[in-house]
């Protein structure tokens, strides 16, 4: 195994292949701020503005056809507009999002939280809206990478371009909602993206992804609604548990920048058999046309790292060299992509759309959904005064059990659905809330508790004085009486574990290297992170069987069968693996060659995004029901969008399906 | 006569919304009232109403979709809400000598990008003010806009709206209250109202195959008006094709703030 280390520690500049050692710049970097745009993050005030609420998406449906149809109907476009993403004394940032078609006053970063009700299905009109005024399409706002498996709708379609320059064409869009329990045609698969509606697409251009117009006409057929152009109608039944879920694009080989760009939002689902009866839970929640800076005592928090620049906009990586110096030659003279990086660290931290904001609270408790919203960043949460978090959900819904801990330890992607008890927090203390993850790919900790840098040493946490803070809350007085409930003598809805597997499968997380002509082996340098499956021939000595996205479907679950997936990671860093349709449980953790252990507290209930860590064999359980075209990938976005990901197919071939043989 | 129709800019900034904000024009105008031009007479009256899908116009409150409601009263109009449509309401009028401005509430309500849905403002068959039915242009809500009509001063006119949406994604247009309103002369600050003649419903023209070239037969105006327009009442407007109509300028009496307030 190769070590991750290897290749960040180390870069190559000039023609004549002068070697720098790059771990003194990440080191020093990490003490100061990491690099990112022409904003210094250390410029930027902190907690000199209010945390926003975001309100609960107002439905839609008013046309001829939809009048007097089911209430749970949205018509969500994604648009670009400025918003002061940073605080009013800097510029406002050009970001996208998503908003209710109808309400103009919807349009915002992050969007609107989407409220379902359980087993109410939700019915949602996707409108991709990056047009201009005159009906022209707005091309992305950050620097495609044309050379990794992507969309490529100038073709050819959902494959890699040989073109080392950055696309500026029309963006393709897709919405996953992430979490949800939804058939194929509805989940957002990442080559089922749609173009706007634009009049100057260019006609040799593909309007749709591989699989839209199969997923079109299975949709047409179930429901009975057309895709219109430049949009696309998704159904989710919400027949699942009570939950925290979140929506954000899923476009193949563009969601890292699709995502970074703003367009991301919660989607809650509340009743049922499994969710909290009464007023047992801090409440009440943002709602349609709540006052974005309100009193409520639910919150949801939304996590991500950001950079830059001094005009207000967006900074993300337009080359390799930003990564590791890296200097080419790049595709098409060698299989290094140009643009593409493989992780992005921005250097500030926003909460709902803010940097660093602060929230009032009062002596009391509050529940707060986080949801970690960062590219590649893995968070470290904890209270500056060391006040604990009861977690009592995750991706799946309420755990079994409340679980009191000091620290949240979390993935991109993953959710924790905490309550924090302010009550005894005397009035007029400032607690920060502090990110002690680390500037770089996290590996994993050290027994003491610190974070491994995979070779047996530390790594720094997070600058202490910019991605190391990421909010504030300031605690007053109780305005009215607390009715929630102590947290840790909750009662959390039953659990019903799943049943008896009958397949154990493998697969594995691998790094694809490559050595620069003259260089050695110790300077081989990333270009991929991978999945495959795993080869047991050897039992002492699994090996990774790398496969990318367009290799043939390799995890083929009958339409009701418990699996229990074993996820070998080959690489030197930790992984977030998520799987669509499903929720899964952690069985257990072994390192390969190692004893097992069992999950953690808060990883008991079920969940959709698992920490994979480095070096060791991570166990799942699902049953995988719904039968379609999923895929399952890694959540930090980078990797999934440079073959991370791969498609996986619960039961046989769908009649007329894309790509399908004879 | 400076065409003005004053806008306040929907500043195309999609952010939580700030209520209230209601500009005002100026103070005294005196208000000429549109054969039922706040549609409280309900359908059938004043207006020629017409739709190529055949959908009724003019409707009662119960009609409109869920969170739409009248501006004024119980009655108000709908234009388009489905693709493939063309739709329209028009009346005849006779335009007021001073500062004469159409001013109606309407609200945009459309699932289409820019660039394929319109409405248009007709004079005597001719544009002479466009604008685009789109997400980005939606309302949210009655916003009051107002047209300048200076240019057809002393003339009786065919006013018409109009809206057309493409083969998807369709733009709903809705409208109350309009009135031909007899602004104020600026060199005269006291409002001298003269009391100009309204419309009289006589003038109420049937559609034109020129105006609907897309109408299909099976679907007649509900023209309730007793006589057709004469070449007499619909006179040729003086300097008013589709090109003038980027000079007037639309007055949207609402504003939206993004979130930065606190």
């Amino acid at each position: 195994m190769i070590s991750r280390r290897n290749f960040i520690k180390l870069s190559m500049a000039g023609a004549g292949g002068l070697l720098l050692a790059t771990k003194g710049k990440y080191l020093h970097l990490a003490q100061a701020a990491i690099p990112g745009g022409s904003l210094d993050p250390n410029l930027i005030p902190k907690y000199g503005w209010e945390l926003v609420k975001p309100p609960a998406m107002p439905s839609a449906g008013r046309t001829r056809s939809t009048k007097g149809k089911n209430p749970d109907y949205y018509v969500i476009a994604m648009r670009q507009f400025s918003q002061q993403v940073l605080p009013g004394s800097l510029p406002m940032t050009t970001v996208w999002s998503y908003g209710s078609a109808n309400h103009p006053e919807s349009f915002n970063y992050p969007a609107f939280s989407i409220e379902a009700r359980w087993n109410r299905p939700v019915r949602v009109k996707w409108v991709n809206d990056l047009v201009d005024e005159n009906g022209d399409f707005l091309p992305h706002l950050l620097p495609v990478d044309q050379t990794v498996h992507w969309a490529n709708p100038p073709g050819p379609r959902d494959h890699h371009s040989m073109d080392p320059s950055p696309y500026l064409g029309p963006v393709p869009m897709v919405t996953h909602v992430h979490g949800a329990h939804v058939s194929d045609e509805s989940d957002g698969y990442a080559e089922a993206w749609w173009l706007p509606k634009a009049r100057n697409i260019p006609a040799t251009y593909y309007k749709e992804g591989t699989w839209y117009d199969f997923f079109k006409g299975k949709f047409a057929g179930r429901y009975g609604v057309q895709w219109e152009p430049g949009t696309a109608t998704f159904q989710y039944p919400n027949d699942q548990r009570a939950t925290t879920m979140w929506y954000h694009d899923h476009t193949l080989g563009m969601t890292r920048l699709n995502v970074y760009a703003g367009p991301a939002g919660f989607y809650l689902l509340r009743g049922g058999p499994h969710d909290m009866q009464g007023n047992q839970l801090p409440g009440p929640a943002p709602s349609i046309g709540s006052d974005p800076f309100g009193t409520f005592y639910e919150i949801p928090l939304a996590i991500q790292d950001r950079s830059f620049n001094d005009d207000g906009s967006l900074f993300y990586p337009d080359s390799r060299a930003f990564f590791d110096e890296y200097p080419g030659p790049y595709i098409p003279n060698s299989p290094v992509a140009p643009i593409w990086n493989p992780e992005f660290f921005g250097n500030t931290m926003l909460v709902n759309g803010r940097t660093w904001p602060f929230l009032n609270v009062e002596q009391r408790r509050y529940r707060f959904r986080f949801l970690n919203g960062c590219d590649s960043r893995f968070l470290i949460l904890k209270m500056d005064n060391n006040l604990p978090f009861y977690q009592i959900g995750a991706e799946g819904g309420f755990l079994p059990a409340p679980v009191q801990l000091s620290q949240l330890i979390m993935s991109p992607a993953e959710r924790a659905d905490v309550i924090v008890d302010f009550t005894n927090v005397p009035v007029g203390t400032e607690i920060t809330l502090l990110n002690l993850g680390p500037d770089e790919p996290f590996k994993g900790f050290n027994p003491d508790g610190s974070l491994s840098d995979g070779e047996g040493g530390t790594m720094p946490p997070s600058d202490t004085l910019t991605t190391g803070q990421v909010m504030q809350f300031r605690v007053g007085p109780a305005l009215n009486r607390d009715i929630s409930q102590p947290a840790m003598s909750l009662v959390l809805p039953a659990f019903t574990p799943l049943p008896a597997h009958s397949v154990t499968r493998q697969v594995s997380l691998n790094e694809e290297m490559y050595m620069p002509e003259g260089m050695g082996m110790d300077e081989m340098i990333p270009i991929a992170a991978v999945l495959g499956t795993v080869d047991l021939t050897d039992p002492a000595n699994p090996a990774g069987q790398p496969l990318k996205w367009m290799d043939p479907i390799s995890e083929n679950p009958a339409p009701g069968a418990t699996e229990v997936w074993e996820i070998y990671n080959f690489t030197a860093d930790a992984h977030p693996i998520h799987l669509h349709e499903v929720m899964f449980e952690v069985i257990d953790r072994q390192p390969i060659g190692g004893a097992s252990r069992l999950p953690e507290a808060w990883e008991t209930g079920t969940k959709d995004t698992v920490i994979a860590y480095p070096g060791e064999i991570t166990r799942i359980k699902s049953t995988f029901d719904l039968p379609g075209q999923y895929v399952w990938h890694c959540h930090i976005v980078e990797h999934e969008d440079n073959e991370m990901m791969r498609p996986y197919r619960i039961g046989p071939e769908q009649p007329g399906q894309p790509g399908m043989m004879g | 006569m400076q065409a003005i129709l004053w806008v306040m800019a929907l500043l195309g900034i999609p952010a939580l919304a700030f209520p209230g904000a209601e500009n005002q024009i100026s103070g005294s105008l005196s208000v000429v009232p549109l054969a039922n031009g706040d549609f409280e007479s309900g359908p059938g009256s004043g207006w020629v109403e017409y739709s190529q899908l055949g959908y009724p116009i003019i409707l009662y409150q119960r009609d409109f979709p869920a969170g739409v409601n009248p501006h004024g009263g119980v009655y108000a109009a709908w234009l388009g809400g489905d693709n493939a449509e063309m739709a329209y309401l028009s009346q005849v009028a006779t335009i007021p000598g001073t500062n004469p401005v159409l001013t109606y509430w309407h609200w945009i309500d459309s699932e289409d990008s820019c660039g394929w849905d319109t409405a248009r403002l007709l004079v005597n068959d001719s544009p002479v003010w466009t604008y685009a039915l789109c997400i980005a242009k939606n309302t949210g809500r009655w916003v009051k806009v107002s047209y300048d009509l200076s240019a057809f001063i002393g003339q009786t006119v065919v006013l018409k709206i109009r809206i057309d949406t493409d083969a998807s994604n369709p733009s709903s247009l809705y409208l109350d209250d309009f009135t031909l309103e007899s602004a104020p002369n600026p060199s005269t600050p006291t409002p001298t109202a003269t009391s100009t003649p309204t419309a009289t419903a006589s003038h109420t023209p049937t559609a034109t195959a020129t105006s609907t070239p897309t109408a299909t037969a099976s679907h007649t105006p509900t023209s309730t008006a007793t006589s057709t327009a004469t070449a007499s009442c619909t006179p040729t407007p003086t300097g008013t094709p589709t090109a003038t109509a980027t000079t007037g300028m639309l007055y949207l009496h609402s504003i939206y703030l993004p979130l930065v307030r606190r």
